[in-house]
This record gives structure tokens, sequence and C-alpha cells, in this order.
């Protein structure tokens, strides 16, 4: 066989393969067909909603934990929440987000329900078209903060049965990696620190935190953005405060 | 007949004596009033030109410093939620108030709103606890509120939480409640106390090999875990164990790779399972340690010596704390293997001087010479202070505030291997209160203390020199505001100097040195030294001079006398050769000083001046306002120039300077001669009573006759003043002897023909001709040279050419820089990536284009035919011309910034229309506003007619007035014709007594035990005032103020008069009234008032503090810092005025307790334990002043409770314990969560509860702090009513 043949040959079966390819991706039935899968409920609904998740995470920490802040400073177009604030001279901030960590979860929850109810009918819907029967109750979902990872909890009891073998779930975990607890951790103490004395000195918690870079941005009139980022998840959490505000010269 | 004649002449004799003696003492009276006269004039100079202006200041102090304290008299309000969604927040008016909060205004300051009272906000979900969290916002995010802002209670108590292969130091709720989510088992740490152990315990936990089943080959597999993670994952733990031992018969080879691992700083050797083994080193054998785990101190040394890196090749120790961590290799550091890819690479930093700084290590860093250079402060405008700082490698560097609000300040250690570590702080600038103390008392005790402060003298001649407060660091200045004009014009200062003409020429007799070019220099750098004011150069090194001085050399003209009266100073002498030496030495304050930093304030200034900044402040605003004034009359007396004039003087006895001090001196001479003549011309009176008088009776009143008229020609020509002592005294003695021989020939009848009186009366002529000819001579003249220096804020140079170098040298460019840099620089994109420093009119060569303002006109005004070429100002009422002398207000809008200046003279130049450099005059021309500026408004006061060259008195008569105004732009481009405001004027007639617009002390309360108390009263126009303590008439009053009537000598609130008056009773009250036109000399024009005004005067009891808490008391808490309320009573003073304040650093710094009245406290929250002594002031508004000092000891409980005894009767179990506490029981194990146990009942010293027999029970106790062991106190079993400890 010449060179041409064998090239020819060569190209036939990379179309071949290519073509399998998308057919298979075009058409996830087929997928099953090929190679049929046992569902993994809680990679399913991980997968589900982790962009969801990381969606949500970065519109409230880049706003100081807010999904719709009130008390903020618009920076760049973003509304940045101010976690402590006083609004004339000379005066230490008042402290205007206490629970911050629980006001985040709380806002994560609320952003995140209507997905979360989405991927579980997803489930449902997926093992349904699988061949299985399954019947479910009302589904609801508990959002918390770890350090190292958000915990979604997916209450949606549910019993699947396809021929004689029947599972019955009362509630699927999901773990998704993020080191936001321990950003917003950071941000707690760096807002007494505002509210004590006036302003926070940010080189220490780099020094005991060596994955966190602290950028303290000044803006006009004595606001300060702090910006916490993880520089290995390179997640963030942005915030306002203003302190302790001196006026230029003698206010004269 | 005869007889009759002797009468005659014994009673003329005596009418002589006595009229010698009384003008004797008349002339001495008239000198000291002269000298007098002058030491008062220059006193209230002073005071006029500076202490408005720290009256100012201190109100404006009161305003940004004591908002708390001020609230009574400015009525903050606060909000509990504002429009803007922001929680407590205060306003400094009702109506601001009103405008912005979402819900009702509270008329008090933040700390009296109970919803905003600040505490601990405990989540006890998550377990977090937030400090200083105002209530309302706590609570209405479901959160529980402590009522202790440091988080002093139980529920915030942090210890490590060790969890997985971290630790975090957490409260204990919140290390369940990331047990809960992990599923790891809680392990928490109470006892670790800080946050940096509990960091280095997340690296020492219990690690060893996990075995985790078998492979198909039969062999174990294994992952290298914490103890805890293994046994979460149900494997099997071997402590210690590397899973390539080969007793673990696992798959894994050992030391495969090796590489950095997350949030560890070593290297480390991984087996071929990926497992991590232990730190690399170059010697495998050492570093695999048989299979054993081999700890970080039992490694290889990456250190030798004072080399941190010295085995770098060889060994992968680093060590993050000694400035190593492991990295990816470069070129220049690299394992001696070259097959693995990571280093312990250096964290160190080079600085921006190429010196090696310590990963950690933070500096200062300055755009130029800082703090106090000799003796005047030597930041320059647009300077900043930064701290960089070292990390992982990285420099880094923060501004420590725009308009250097912060300070960095820096200090060094020595390290036991040498070098140093530098640990810089931006600290807050207490730089601005250094002009405040001027104000108060104990001002340069005060300035000493402040570490931000320095003591400012200024020392011209003898006679003007004097002690400011003034900033180390000046705070700097809005540049495009003018903000700070009036901490500059504190150095804006008049000096008088005065010469008189003697026989041999003009000599200086006071404040000479005054008019030499150090006066400038000098002033200016008092000037400089209160912020960016006078001249100086901005922090890239341009020059601008900001200062007008008149009868002294600018800086940079230096004078030397070579060519008498030629020069810009002809008048005086001065020639003018150039000499920039003092100005270069301004310019060298751009550069750098190398080495230099701010010294770290000590802790205990610190402490007073870091977190409680708005409470610096006194009493009540009101009562600080008429302290403020009080102080002033002290502070221009003490520290003026005139005051040390007038000590100096006092101490001395010497000569001032002034023609009537050396008349007075030198008529001392003459009146000490007064007394023997009195009395010898009254003992020849006894002995001439009788049938005649005697010779020497003549001869004594001739003398005393010729000694006393020699001596008034001398006052009265004023020809003293230009003589020499002994030349006055030869004259003056001539004189005498001149009336001496006339009255010897007189009272012993010689004849006429006698030689006696002729030569009597030759000596008197020829006095009379010499003193004739001084006269003419103009010997005694005086001339009074007023030397001004008006120190202004400092400029920017013109234009932008520099804007864009903004942030050229390595540190990021601000605001504040930028404005330094040129007129039209300006500062965009701030807060974003694009920050820059652009010139925004870089071709503008066009001036300003002036327009009326109407808005700014006064009521009453009007403008008429406004044209580009100017406007008439015109009364709306009558004929339209302006009363003389009234005070009016316009207004004048530009189409761009410019800056404007007039002059009463039509067609000057732009430079030439400011201050006369040699004349006293006003009408030269004047700045019409400081700063560049889009509006300006104008206050003046319309010019009198006899300025305007008319007569005042003819009511008829009306003159034109014109101010010519031109105007430049930020690049120096100046119109060249002028725009001409035109005024009518006409003369004004005062027929309206004065009304007293102020008085100080405002209150009719004294200090407790006062026997005088001054009084200063402002009236609405110049006036004399008086006063007695029956209700008369002006003219019958009998006791006088004292009384400013200069026209340019009003005040903030018009024109003073002080005045002492005694008090010899508890209550005094004394009536005022004063009188206008004090230059009438016709009565008839002046006007009194027809009532008095009343002002009563109440001595006060003394203040006493009563009592005071905690003292000699012990105080236990379970969290350290602690918090105690300091408590105190007071009784006496002006209760409703009292403030008290508590001292932690034996009376430097008092911080204030809350509360007017009888009742202060306040809580301080950061005490450790220990013994504390604390020291209590009181003070009221009358100066009632009471001290007291308490102590007490802070213990810290962290011990867990003991059990020290257990008994059983039956089925009840009682369990005591050497201290109050909590105890529960489990059945579990020894290491239960307290809250799963079963509390016991009883929450003091005994516990009991129901058991079952035969079982085992875990007793686990901890105190009200909930400080626990840990584990189980006991583990014991109940057998048959017995208890067993096991």
């Amino acid at each position: 066989m010449d060179k041409k043949g064998q090239i020819a040959i060569f190209v036939i079966v990379a179309l071949v393969i290519v073509g399998v390819i998308l057919v298979i991706f075009a058409y996830p039935q087929i997928k099953n067909i090929v190679a049929p899968s046992e569902i993994s409920p809680s990679q399913y609904l991980k997968d589900c909603i982790s962009p969801e998740v990381k969606g949500a995470v970065d519109i409230l920490a880049k706003q100081g934990g807010d999904e719709n802040p009130v008390g903020y400073i618009n920076y760049l177009n973003v509304k940045v929440k101010y976690l402590c604030y006083a609004s004339g001279y000379y005066k230490t901030c008042s402290i205007q987000q206490p629970m911050l960590l629980s006001h985040f979860s709380d806002e994560l929850e609320r952003i995140l329900t209507p997905k979360i109810n989405t991927c579980a009918r997803n489930l449902i819907a997926e093992y349904e078209r699988r061949g299985f029967s399954v019947s479910s109750s009302a589904i609801s979902s508990n959002v918390s903060l770890g350090s190292g990872n958000i915990k979604i909890e997916f209450i949606a009891p549910m019993t699947i049965t396809q021929a004689e073998t029947t599972r019955t779930f009362d509630k699927f975990d999901v773990s998704i990696e993020s080191g936001i607890y321990d950003l917003l951790s950071i941000a707690t103490s760096i807002v007494d620190y505002e509210a004590t004395y006036g302003d926070s000195e940010t080189t220490l918690y780099m020094q005991y935190y060596p994955n966190l870079k602290i950028e303290k941005i000044k803006l006009e009139d004595g606001v300060k953005i702090y910006k916490l980022t993880d520089v290995v998840t390179n997640e963030s959490f942005a915030f306002a405060t203003r302190s302790l505000v001196w006026p230029a010269g003698y206010g004269l | 007949m005869e007889r009759k004649e002797h009468y005659f002449k014994a009673i003329f004799e005596i009418f002589i004596l006595v009229v010698a003696t009384i003008s004797f003492s008349y002339l001495m009276h008239e000198s000291y009033s002269l000298e007098n006269n002058i030491l008062i004039r220059e006193e209230n100079k002073f005071n006029s030109i500076s202490l408005g202006l720290l009256l100012i200041l201190k109100v404006i102090n009161k305003i940004l410093w004591d908002e708390k304290n001020f609230v009574s008299a400015l009525e903050i309000n606060s909000c509990e939620l504002s429009k803007t969604g922001q929680v407590c927040v205060e306003y400094l008016s009702a109506s601001e108030c009103l405008d912005k909060c979402a819900e009702q205004c509270i008329p008090t300051s933040l700390s009296g709103v109970s919803n905003c009272k600040l505490g601990s906000c405990f989540d006890s979900i998550e377990g977090t606890c937030q400090l200083n969290s105002p209530k309302r916002a706590c609570e209405s995010n479901g959160g529980t509120w402590l009522n202790d802002p440091n988080g002093n209670v139980a529920q915030c108590k942090k210890g490590c939480c060790v969890h997985g292969n971290n630790a975090n130091f957490w409260t204990e709720r919140q290390c369940t409640r990331a047990s809960e989510i992990s599923g790891i088992a809680k392990d928490f740490r109470a006892d670790i106390r800080t946050e940096f152990d509990c960091i280095v315990l997340s690296g020492a936990q219990e690690e060893g090999a996990c075995l985790t089943g078998k492979d198909v080959a039969g062999k174990n597999n294994c992952k290298f875990a914490t103890k805890a993670l293994c046994l979460q994952a149900r494997g099997e733990f071997y402590s210690g164990y590397l899973c390539s031992n080969a007793e673990l018969n696992t798959n894994c080879v050992k030391q495969k790779t090796s590489s950095c691992v997350e949030g560890k700083d070593e290297i480390y050797w991984f087996d071929s399972c990926g497992n991590r083994e232990n730190i690399y080193s170059a010697n495998k054998e050492s570093s695999w340690n048989d299979g054993k785990v081999l700890g970080k101190d039992e490694s290889c040394s990456l250190i030798s010596g004072n080399n941190y890196l010295a085995n770098q090749g060889t060994c992968g120790n680093c060590n993050f704390l000694l400035s190593s961590r492991c990295g990816n290799k470069t070129a220049t550091e690299r394992l001696s293997d070259a097959i693995q890819k990571d280093v312990c690479r250096s964290l160190t930093c080079r600085d921006e001087n190429g010196n090696t700084r310590q990963n950690g290590e933070t500096w200062c860093v300055y755009q130029g010479a800082i703090g106090v250079d000799g003796n005047r402060a030597a930041d320059t405008p647009g300077s900043r202070h930064f701290m960089r700082s070292c990390f992982e490698g990285e420099v880094r560097i923060e501004s420590c505030g725009d308009y250097r609000t912060k300070v960095c300040v820096e200090s060094k250690t020595n390290l036991e291997g040498g070098g140093t570590f530098s640990n810089a702080a931006c600290v807050p600038n207490l730089g601005d209160l250094c002009v405040i103390y001027n104000t108060e008392d104990d001002r340069i005790k005060k300035c000493n203390e402040n570490p931000f402060c320095f003591v400012k003298e200024t020392d011209i001649s003898h006679e003007f020199s004097f002690k400011l407060c003034a900033p180390k660091y000046p705070v700097g200045h809005n540049l495009a505001t003018g903000e700070g004009s009036s901490a500059c014009a504190l150095a804006s200062q008049k000096c008088t100097a005065v010469k008189v003409k003697k026989t041999s020429g003009w000599e200086w007799k006071a404040n000479e040195d005054c008019t030499k070019p150090e006066f400038a220099q000098k002033m200016n750098n008092l000037c400089m030294s209160l912020g960016d004011c006078g001249a100086e150069v901005n922090y890239v090194g341009d020059l601008t001079e900001n200062y007008k001085v008149r009868h002294t050399p600018r800086l940079g003209q230096i004078m030397g006398i070579i060519k008498p009266s030629i020069g810009i100073f002809p008048r005086y002498g001065y020639v003018p050769n150039p000499n920039n030496a003092y100005l270069n030495n301004i310019k060298k304050y751009s550069d750098v000083v190398p080495g230099q930093v701010a010294e770290s304030p000590d802790a205990g200034e610190f402490y007073g001046t870091v977190g409680i900044p708005n409470e610096l402040g006194e009493s009540g605003v009101v009562s600080d306002l008429e302290k403020a004034q009080a102080q002033m009359k002290t502070f221009g007396m003490i520290t003026g120039g005139a005051g040390a004039l007038m000590m100096y003087a006092a101490s001395q006895g010497i000569s001032l300077g002034a023609l009537s001090v050396t008349g007075a001196t030198e008529l001392t001479t003459a009146t000490l001669a007064a007394p023997s003549v009195s009395v010898g011309g009254a003992q020849g009176v006894a002995q001439t009573v009788g049938p005649q008088l005697s010779a020497a009776g003549g001869v004594i009143a001739g003398a005393a006759i010729g000694a006393g008229v020699t001596s008034w020609l001398i006052s009265a020509t004023g020809i003293g003043a230009g003589m020499s002592r002994d030349f006055a005294n030869a004259l003056i003695i001539a004189g005498a002897i001149g009336g001496a021989l006339i009255g010897t020939a007189t009272s012993a009848t010689i004849t006429a023909g006698s030689t006696v009186p002729v030569v009597g009366w030759v000596i008197v002529v020829i006095v009379l001709v010499v003193i004739v000819i001084l006269k003419l001579m103009g010997v005694g003249k005086v001339k009074e040279i007023h030397v001004n220096f008006r120190c202004l804020p400092w400029e920017p140079p013109r234009g932008g050419d520099k804007c864009e170098i903004c942030g050229d040298d390595g540190l990021p460019c601000s605001e504040y820089a930028c404005s330094a840099l040129g007129q039209t620089c300006k500062f965009v994109n701030e807060g974003t990536s694009q920050e820059k420093c652009i010139n925004i009119a870089p071709n503008d060569i066009s001036p300003p284009i002036i327009t009326p303002w109407q808005e700014e006109l006064q009521d009453g005004l009007v403008y008429q035919n406004p044209s580009d070429l100017g406007v008439n100002i015109r009364s709306s009422s009558g004929d339209g011309c302006i009363a003389a002398y009234s005070q009016i207000k316009f207004g004048l809008l530009l189409d761009k910034y410019g800056k404007c200046r007039y002059s009463t003279t039509p067609n000057k130049p732009y430079e030439e229309m400011t201050w006369s450099e040699t004349e006293d005059v006003a009408d030269v021309g004047e700045d019409l506003n400081i700063v560049f500026q889009k509006n300006m408004t104008v206050n003046m006061r319309m010019p009198s007619m006899e300025m305007l060259g008319l007569p005042s008195y003819d009511p008829n008569k009306q003159a034109d007035y014109t101010m010519y105004v031109k105007c430049e732009n930020g690049n120096g481009y100046v119109a060249n014709r002028d725009y001409a405001i035109k005024f009518c004027i006409k003369p004004g007639e005062d027929l309206t007594a004065p009304a007293i617009t102020k008085r100080n002390p405002a209150g009719e309360y004294v200090k407790a035990g006062a026997s005088e108390q001054n009084l200063s009263i402002w009236t609405n126009k110049p006036s004399n005032c008086k006063w007695d303590n029956a209700n008369k008439d002006y003219s019958a009053m009998l006791n006088n103020f004292t009384c400013a009537n200069g026209f340019d000598e009003q005040e903030l609130f018009g024109w003073r008069c002080d005045g002492t008056i005694p008090l010899p009773k508890d209550e005094t009250t004394i009536n005022v009234r004063c009188e206008n036109n004090p230059w009438q000399n016709d009565s008839t024009k002046r006007f009194s008032n027809s009532e008095s005004t009343p002002i009563k005067f109440k001595k006060t009891t003394p203040l006493v503090i009563d009592s005071a808490s905690p003292d000699d008391e012990t105080l236990v808490f379970g969290v350290e810092p602690a918090s105690v309320e300091v408590e105190a009573e007071t009784s006496g003073g002006i209760s409703s005025d009292t403030m008290c304040g508590v001292s932690f650093d034996n009376g430097r710094f008092f911080e204030p307790l809350e509360g007017y009245g009888n009742s202060h406290s306040k809580v301080f929250e950061s005490f450790s334990s220990g013994k504390k002594f604390l020291m209590l002031k009181c003070d009221d508004s009358a100066g009632n002043i009471a001290f007291r000092n308490i102590s007490f000891e802070v213990n810290i409980d962290r011990k867990a409770p003991e059990v020290t005894r257990i008994y059983a009767d039956g089925s009840a179990l009682t369990i005591k314990t050497d201290e109050n506490a909590d105890c529960a029981l489990s059945m579990d194990k020894c290491d239960f969560a307290f809250e799963n146990g079963t509390l016991m009942s009883g929450d003091e010293l005994a516990h009991t509860s129901s058991v079952e027999m035969n079982k085992i029970y875990y007793v686990m106790c901890k105190d009200d702090w909930d400080n626990s062991k840990g584990t189980c106190n006991k583990k014991i079993k109940v057998i048959g009513g017995i208890t067993q400890q096991l």
C-alpha cells in the first residue's frame, strides 16, 4: 500500500472517531446505551449546583455579603457594603453587619434555593428518564459554610425503584470546596479592629495566613475597601469601612 | 508793708515748692504712662491678630474632637437607621438628621441611645462573636447581644479548634459547628490562648500511616494522615510511621519525588503512592529515618551561623519565620539534586536602597525630610508617610493616609546574630492638637507630652520672642480649598521697631532685629511649622513663597548695608544682596534624609491617642469658649512678643525703647532729687514762716523751679529721648543752678545790679537755647516701624508641567500629592487602577472672566450696570450711596479657577497689586482670595470720608470709591485690564450707644475662694466702657475697662474691653455701661448706654470627689482583657458642668468619664491582670478642680474547677467543687462534650444528680468562665450507695 492509501485510511478512521464522539455528546441517551452508568445523586447535584454556588458566592463576596446591599459605597460600579461605618470625623465606626457568617450563608441559601429545587427535580427527571420509578416529597435545603467548604443539604426524600431494586434517600449532602468561610472570619476580625482602633494592620494577617492576600484600597473621604483573596482558590471577599476619618488640614 | 512783702514771698515760695513737686510727679506719671501705653498697645496687637484665630481653632477643635460633649450645644442627633441603610449614625445637627434618618432622630450622641450601645454579638448557630456591635444591629440579625463590647464573656472566649489538618482560633461553639459540618470529631483546646500558638499547633498533630485495606496483590493501601482523619476513614493508624515503612507491607516506595506542601513551609519527600514523607534532605537515609516520622527539629538544618540559607542546596527544612519557604527553583536558588523542582526560597526582600529586609519586616518610607529640623517642621507639601513591608520576597507599600493624617513610626530591634529588624506602623497624626494646646494654661507641658508636637521658639529680639506649640509632622492642608489658612495665620505677627533721633543721628531703641533679614526667616520658620504655609518646597523640590513681609527683606534677598538709600527699601537703608542660602536650605527638605524615621511614641501616650480619639476634649462648649477666651489673654501676655516684652521689662526694669520709656528712665534721676528738694523746701517754709523766709529757702525753691522747668521742657519738646542720660542730667542741673541763683537773689533781696541773678538768668537762657537748638535739630524724634509678617497658605506652583511625575518616585500618587505639583494638576480615576495626575488646563492662556455673584450680595445692596469692565454696587435705598464705615458683603464669580487681587489705583500691574513692602498704607492693593477659586465672597468695610480726602462732618458730601480687580488663571495668565467695582460713599454718623455682644466668663459662677475675676466684654463698635457697683450714668462710673478701639482691632465678637473685678463677697454684682465714638473729643458726639448691663458673680463651693470606685478591691474575670467600670461621685463646684476624667499614666493623659453633674462613670475594656493605679480628675468651667487616686487589682481566673468531694446517698450523687461551677455527667466517654452530658443541679459548690447503680459515670465541671479541664474531672461508679473513683 502506498503512502497515500495509508493516509486516507488514517483520515477515515479519525473522521469516524470524531463523528462517534459528536453523536454521543449530541445524544446523551446514546451515551447511556454505549456506556450505561449508575447515577451518583450527590455528584449529579454537585455538578448541577456548583456553577451556581460559585456565581452566587462571587456576587455576594464582591458586595460585602449582600446580594442587594443597603449602606454601601459604589466602587467601580459595584455596590460594596459597609461592614463598619462612621458618618463623621474622628469617630470609630459602628458595626453594620454583626453576624457576617450567618448572614452570608442565609443570603447564599436564598439565592440558591430555586436552583437547588431545580437540580433536585432534574435528578428525579434523570432517574425517570433512565427508567427508574421515583417517588418524592417536598424539597427543601440547607446551606452552611465550613472551613474549606460550603455544605449544601438537599433535603429531598425520594424512593427510587427499578425492577426489584429500591433505594431510599432522605437527603443528599453536597460539599463544594470554598475558602469563603476563612475569608469571612478574617473580615470579621478586621472589622473588629476598625471598630476599635479605626484601622487595621493587615500585614500580620498575611504573615499568619500565607495563602491570604489583603488589599486595602483607600478612597476619598476616608472610605476603605478591603479585598481579601485566597491566593490558592482565587476566591475573594470585598467590603467597605469608614472609620476614624481625619479631614485634610485643620478643617478650617 | 515789708512784713506784707515777706508774707507774699513766703506764700509764693510755698506755692513754687508745691507746684514743683506736683510738676515732678506729673512728669514722672506722664513718662510711665507713655511706657505703659506702648506696652498695652503691643499686647493688644498680638491678641487681635492671633487670639481670635486661636478661638476659632478652639471652636473647631470642639466640633471635631469633642462631638460627644458638644451634644447639648450643637444638637448632635443620633439615628438608629439611616435612609441609606447605615445603623447607628450620628449627625452634627438636628436638620441633617431629619434629612438623612429613616426613623426618629434622637437628640443625643450614640452613647446615649440604648439600641446603639456597643456589646458583643454572639451567633449561637455559627458560634462567632462580633465585638463592638450595636445592640440593634445584633438583635435585628438574630444574634444574642452581650453587654461587653470587648468580648469579655464566656461565649466569646476563644481557644484552638483542631480539625483535620487545620487548627483555628475559634470559640468553642464555632468549633462544635465545624465538627458538625465536617463530621470530624471536635477537638477544642481551651488552654491555648493565642492565635499564634494555635497556628503552630496545626503543624504538630499526631500523624502516621493509615492503612485502608489491601490491593489486589495483597499489599496494604496506605495514606499518610492525622489520627483524626484516619479514624474517620475507619483506617488502621500507625502513629509515627511512614507509608513506605517496610513493616507495613505497603506498595509504596520511599522518596520518589520531592515537592512543596500546601500550608507548610518545608520541602517534603513523597513516596510512590503520593504520600508525604519527611522533610527533604540530600542525605536520603537520614531523612527517611528508617520509615519513621522525623520531626522538624530533628531534620537537616538549613541554617549555619547567621546564614539562614547556608544549606539551601541540600536541605529542605525551610522556615517561614526565618525568611525561607518552599517554592519553585530559580536560576540562582536550587537544590543540588537537579531533578528536584523545589527549593527553600529566600523570602527576604531588597528595599529601595538595595538593603536586605527579612520577611515580615516593615519600615517607613518618606518623600523628603520629616519632623523637626532644628527649630522648624520639615515635612513638605504634598508629601506623605508610607510603610513598606517585606512579604514573602515581595515589597509591599501602604500609604499612611493622605494629607499626612498618619505618621509612619519605626523602631529597630537588634538581632542576636547581628543586623536589625525594623518594625513600622502608621499611627494617627495628633499634630493638629498642638496648635490647640496654645489656648491651654499648661500648653508647654502638654506640648512636650504629645510626641507629635514640639515647642517652637521664635526669638527675634529681646522684646519680640515667644513660644508656640507646633506640630512635628504638620497635617497637610487641602491645597484646593485653602483649608488651613487660619492655622497659617497664627504666624502672622506684627513687631513694632522703634528708633530715636540722637544728637549723633538715628539710633535704635527697640526691636531693631525685627527690621533685619532674619525676621522674615524666623517668622517663616514658624509659618512653615504650622502646616502647608509660607515659603516651602513641595515634595519634588519646587519652591513657592507664600508670605508677605513689610519693612523687612524677603527671604531670598538677604540685605547688606552696602549702598544705603538704594534698593527697594530706601527708607531704611537696605540694599538687596541676593543670597538664597535660606531658601536653599528649605529646598533641601524635598530630599529624603537617609536613616531618618519618626520615633515611635511610647505606649502610655499611644493608649490615650489611639482608639479614643473623640474624647480628648473638655467640658461643654459654651464654658470652653469662655475658658479659651480667658486663656487667650494669659496666652498673649505670656507667650506673645508683647507679653515677653512686658515680663522682660518688669523683671529688668530697663528701657523698652520708646521715647517715653527713655524719658522715664532719665526723669527718674531727676525725680530722685525731687523729694529732697521738696523736703528742703518744706523745711525752709517751716523756718521762714515767722517773720520772713530764709535765703536758703529761696535757693532751694529756685533750684526746684529751674530743674522742674528744664525737665518739663525736655519732656514737652520731646528731645529727652534723643539725649544721653548724662547730657540730660547736666541740662537739668544747669537749669536748677540757674533757678537757684535767681531764687537766692530774690529771697535775699539782693539788689538788681548784683551779678548773682544775672549769672542765673544767663544760665537759664543758655539752657533754653540748647533746648531750642536740640529741638530744631530734631533730637528726640521717634519713628515706629511696624514690621509685619503675614503667613499665607502654601500654594502649588503655577501651571501643571509636572503633574504627570506624580508616582514616578515609586510611591503611589494621591489627591494631595497631585495637587501639590501644580495649580492645574488634578487627580483622576481615584480608587481605580487608572489613577492619574493630569494637567487639566495645559494650554489655557485666557484669564478668568469676572461677573457679579448675585446670591452673595448683601440685602439692601444692588448691582448696577454690570459689564465686562465692571459693576456698580449701590444701596437700594436713598441716593444709592453707602455709609462710611459700614460693613458690606458682595460676591464675584469666575468662569474658571482663578486668584484675584484689587487695588484702588487703576491699571496697576498684577504683581504690584499687593501689600506694599515699604508703606503702611491700605490702598495699595490686596488679595481678594488666597487660593484659586471659582467664586469669592468679599467682606469689607467702607472707607471713611477722611480716607477719601473729604470731610466727614458734611452730610451732603459724597465720594466715589473704586476697587480695580485683576485675576490670574492657574497658569499665571492675568487680564490686561481692570474689572472696576464702583461704590458711592456718604458720611456715616453713629448716634447709637454701643451694645455688649459677648462677655467672658458668660456664666455667673466663679472659682471657690476667688478674690477677683478677670472680665472681658465685647462691643459691636469701638467704645470705652466703665463699671461700678452702683447703677450710675456712664460719666459717674468710677472704674474703667481697658478697651481695644483700633479700627483693625476687631475680633470675632467685636471690640474687646478687659477689666479685673474684685470679689469681696460671695456674690458681687457690677453695672457696665459703654460709650461710642471714643475718638471724638467733643463729648456731645459720644453716646453712652442709658441703662446699665448688670453682671453678677457668684463664688462656688469647692469641688470634691466624694467617692470613687473600684478602689482597694480585687476584681475577678475569666477573660483577658477585662472590662471595669470606673465611677466617681462629686459635690460642689458647678454641678451641672462638672466633668471627670481618669488617667492611667499618672496624670499625663486623662480620658473623660461619661456624664455631667455629680455622677460620672465609664467602662474601660482593656485591663490586663495585676494591680492598677488610676488618677481621677474632675473640674468645672469655673476653674474648680479636684483629684483622687484609686487602685484595685484585676485577677483572671484561668483555673478549671476541681472536684473536692464525691459521695452518694442511695442513688443521689453529690459532687463538691472548689469554686462555683456547673457539672455534667456522661456515661459515654471521658472527653464528652459538656453540652451533651446530663447537667447536675446546683451551680455553686454542690452539685447533685440521681444515678444508676453499678454504672460508670464521667463527671465534667466548668466554672462561670467556661474553664474546664477539657476532659472529665472524675470517672466514678456508685456501688450500693458508695461511690468508687476509677
